[in-house]
């Protein structure tokens, strides 16, 4: 080294110095920093190393405090591991939390005082699988420089296959083998064909449903799903040029029962059906697609002749819900595909968000009510058919919330899609949307007929950075109908804290940390995972948080909030 | 050419080790059988755990005692923060000697240590820190003026103890430093203006070497 060049590089080795490890490291910020004095309700939000080490003065009366680290981070990044302590704390177990423990809560949330319903554990491998095969097999057949129709048109689909209308009696073979090069082809007979679906059952169904049922799917259908998919997420296509989706009850669902032990695939839908069988300007060929609007459903076996029995009263409590979901899927992929030439499907932890939205404005629909109001016990109760609507499409969505409450460190709302990531991105999804202003039929229009996916399509309809709004979030999972917050830290449909302990749940069951001086939480979160260390302030009047990852200063991605709850 | 090497070597290691004095070196380190008194007063920065930062002031008196080819000098500084209670006060003591000139350059070797104690309410803390320093000075005569433009680094240890919010704490870190400034002196009066930079981890809390520190001294040679 030059001697010329000696002194820029002390300089530059000037101000690095070994760090100090431990919660001392946070404790003189309660001596030579100003504390900092919050209202209840009041939020700060902090980034990277400022998570640790802000002073917090309880302003003469006893005061309580969540602290709520958020993973902010898109979902490809690995896990962040924190760990947690205070000085100056004391540990608080009352209201509004006032169970840190957290037993599983059961598989079919429903309201007080009506009867239970039969657990369904659904089998998210599959439904995970298939999703991921889409986008390893499928995306790569898409031509993104060319054009499908002409974007914003609905009425101009391509005609990759144009079929008659058919008629009752009518039989066809449908390829249920998911695959473009595989076959496993069944018969099916249409039972029922109305305005917007034929309803089509397997031939080697087990008997089970009648014909009045696939009437009554094929008339909800008409009457309250496809309305309410339409308009809040857009006209699907219409390839098979017959002017209607296929709803295609066929023991091969059935079949696929065994992918988890006691899980059960209620329906799906493949976006191999939507590409032509030979190669177009915008696709690429899936031979062994049905080239047509379609979904798969479960058939009732009350027998178990094909597998685990499923009774005709289950398939129809279940069938519209997972209808309404599944149009979610076929709306969001033909329109990516051919009105809005998209590079790519949407991202499975959003596609699946989106479907439980649909599950939940078919509630709407259903019951009366609207988004917005802040619906606790006495509002269902005191509305009639509101109970059952709620039994029905809102079951599903509180089983999986609650799923994701009872962890919300080591879930995410970006995470693998599970029953907790389900809950906490429909969660989020109804969150952002009550946020916006927008009408949901605006909103989720956009978003549902995005070019993108994942984040960067949520951040181009919410106008405003994902990640920011999701840790508004997190502060919202807390606050919500428990402390006074600003209106972007609260969750403006549902009174979760009302819901819950008037559900078969029994309690709020988010997880809270009681966190005392001298302990050390550690907590693994995932992208998009949250943690809810929560704690008093003792005799000493402040108190202080120190926290670290990997022994040194957090990462910028760690979001955190500061709520004073008391 | 190896000698040459071994010397810049040596001074590389001589750096490493070294820190600045807080007033002019060359003064200090040539002056034989002289004393001094000062004022001073400084802005100053420390660190804190979060990544934010105490602001503050520091008042304090300086003396100074040179002899045998030695200087010592000491100083007590009393700081004052931005909306926080504690006042620390902090001293710091310095002995130095000439060791070498080269191209009309003096570079002074150090010895540093230091102490501070902050309390509030029942909260306390003490600090004590040391380390060596290196500095070099060049005596610039300027009109009936002295200016004395001098650099140079140290190295510095600490730990501090405590309890502060009832958590009883024991913390230890090393760090480099570097302080620059210029000395002026005219007949008996005196003066300097300094700026340092010690990376000491914010959790070592009050140091009598901050984070950042603007000082500003004015004084008389005896």
């Amino acid at each position: 080294m030059r001697a010329h060049h000696l002194f820029p590089a002390v300089l530059l080795l000037a101000g690095c110095g070994t760090d100090v490890a431990g919660p001392a490291a946070s404790l003189f910020s309660c001596l030579l920093a100003e504390p900092v004095q919050l209202d209840v309700g009041e939020v700060v939000q902090v980034a990277g190393a400022a998570n640790r080490g802000l002073c917090l003065e309880a302003g003469g009366a006893a005061a309580e405090f969540v602290y709520i680290p958020f993973h902010g981070d898109a979902k490809d990044a690995g896990p962040l591991r924190i760990e947690v302590s205070g000085a100056g704390v004391d540990a608080v177990d009352g209201p509004p939390s006032p169970s840190p423990v957290r037993p599983e809560p059961p598989l079919a949330v429903t309201l007080r005082g009506t009867p239970p319903r039969p657990p369904v554990l659904l089998d998210l491998e599959f439904h995970r699988r298939l999703r991921e095969r889409e986008r390893r097999e499928l995306e790569p057949r898409l031509r993104t420089g060319a054009t499908g129709s002409p974007a914003g048109d609905p009425d101009r689909f391509p005609a990759v296959r144009t079929t008659a209308v058919p008629e009752v009696g009518d039989l066809a073979s449908y390829n249920v083998a998911i695959s473009c090069d595989r076959s496993d082809d069944r018969t099916g007979r249409v039972e029922y064909v109305s305005d917007r679906a034929v309803v089509v059952a397997d031939v080697a169904n087990p008997a089970g449903l009648t014909e009045a049922d696939y009437r009554h799917f094929g008339e909800t259908f008409d009457t309250l799903v496809d309305p309410v998919a339409v308009r809040h997420f857009g006209q699907p296509t219409d390839i098979d040029e017959n002017g209607r989706s296929i709803i295609f009850f066929t023991r091969a669902v059935n079949e696929l029962a065994g992918t988890v032990v006691g899980a059960v695939t209620a329906g799906f839908f493949w976006s191999g059906d939507l590409f032509p069988e030979e190669a177009t300007p915008r696709a690429e060929a899936c031979p062994g697609g049905n080239q047509a609007e379609m979904f798969y459903m479960l058939t009732a076996d009350p027998q178990g002749e094909v597998g685990p029995a499923y009774s005709v009263e289950f398939i129809r409590e279940a069938t519209i819900p997972v209808i309404g979901h599944e149009y979610q899927h076929l709306i969001n992929a033909s329109r990516r595909l051919w009105v809005n030439n998209a590079s790519e499907f949407e991202e499975p932890w959003l596609n699946e968000g989106l479907s439980h939205v649909a599950e939940e404005l078919l509630f709407y629909a259903r019951s009366g009510l609207a988004p917005g109001a802040n619906l606790g016990y006495d509002a269902l109760a005191g509305t009639p058919s509101a109970v059952d609507a709620f039994n029905q499409f809102m079951g599903g969505n509180f089983t999986n919330y609650a799923r994701y409450l009872g962890r919300p460190d080591t879930a995410s709302l970006m995470g693998i899609d599970a029953l907790p990531t389900r809950g906490a991105t429909w969660n989020f999804l109804r969150y952002a949307a009550d946020r916006s202003g927008r009408p949901d039929d605006e909103f989720f229009l956009q978003l549902v007929n995005g070019r993108t996916a994942g984040l960067e399509n949520l951040g181009e309809t919410l106008g405003a950075d994902p990640l920011a709004w999701m840790r508004d979030w997190t502060v919202s999972v807390y606050a919500d109908d428990a402390v006074p917050v600003d209106a972007a830290y609260r969750q403006a449909s549902w009174n979760f804290r009302d819901l819950y302990p008037n559900s078969s749940v029994g309690r709020f069951p988010l997880r809270v940390i009681p966190l005392a001086a001298g302990d050390v939480e550690t907590l693994l979160l995932q992208p998009g995972g949250a943690g809810f260390p929560r704690f008093g302030i003792g005799g000493a009047d402040k108190a202080v948080l120190h926290v670290e990852a990997g022994g040194g200063a957090p990462p910028a991605a760690l979001r955190g909030s500061f709520l004073r709850t008391r | 050419m190896r000698g040459a090497r071994a010397s810049r070597a040596g001074l590389v290691a001589a750096a490493l080790l070294a820190g600045v004095l807080p007033v002019a070196a060359q003064e200090e380190c040539a002056a034989t059988g002289s004393a001094g008194v000062a004022l001073s007063g400084a802005a100053l920065r420390s660190d804190l755990a979060g990544g934010d930062a105490a602001e503050g002031i520091e008042l304090g008196v300086e003396g100074r005692l040179a002899g045998g080819g030695f200087t010592l000098s000491a100083g007590l500084q009393h700081a004052t923060f931005d909306g926080a209670a504690a006042r620390p006060l902090s001293g710091r003591l310095r002995i130095t000697r000439p060791v070498a000139r080269l191209l009309g350059v003096t570079f002074c070797a150090a010895g540093l240590m230091g102490g501070a104690s902050v309390a509030a309410g029942e909260d306390e803390a003490w600090t004590v820190a040391g380390g060596l320093a290196v500095v070099g000075a060049r005596q610039v005569p300027t009109g009936g003026f002295v200016l004395v433009p001098y650099v140079g680094v140290r190295g510095l240890g600490a730990r501090s103890t405590g309890n502060i919010l009832g958590q009883d704490f024991a913390a230890t870190g090393a760090a480099l430093g570097v302080e620059a400034g210029v000395g002026l002196a005219r007949e008996r009066i005196a003066g300097a203006l300094r700026f340092s930079a010690d990376g000491l981890d914010p959790g070592l809390g009050p140091m009598p070497y901050p984070s950042l520190a603007l000082r500003l001294v004015a004084g008389w040679r005896l």
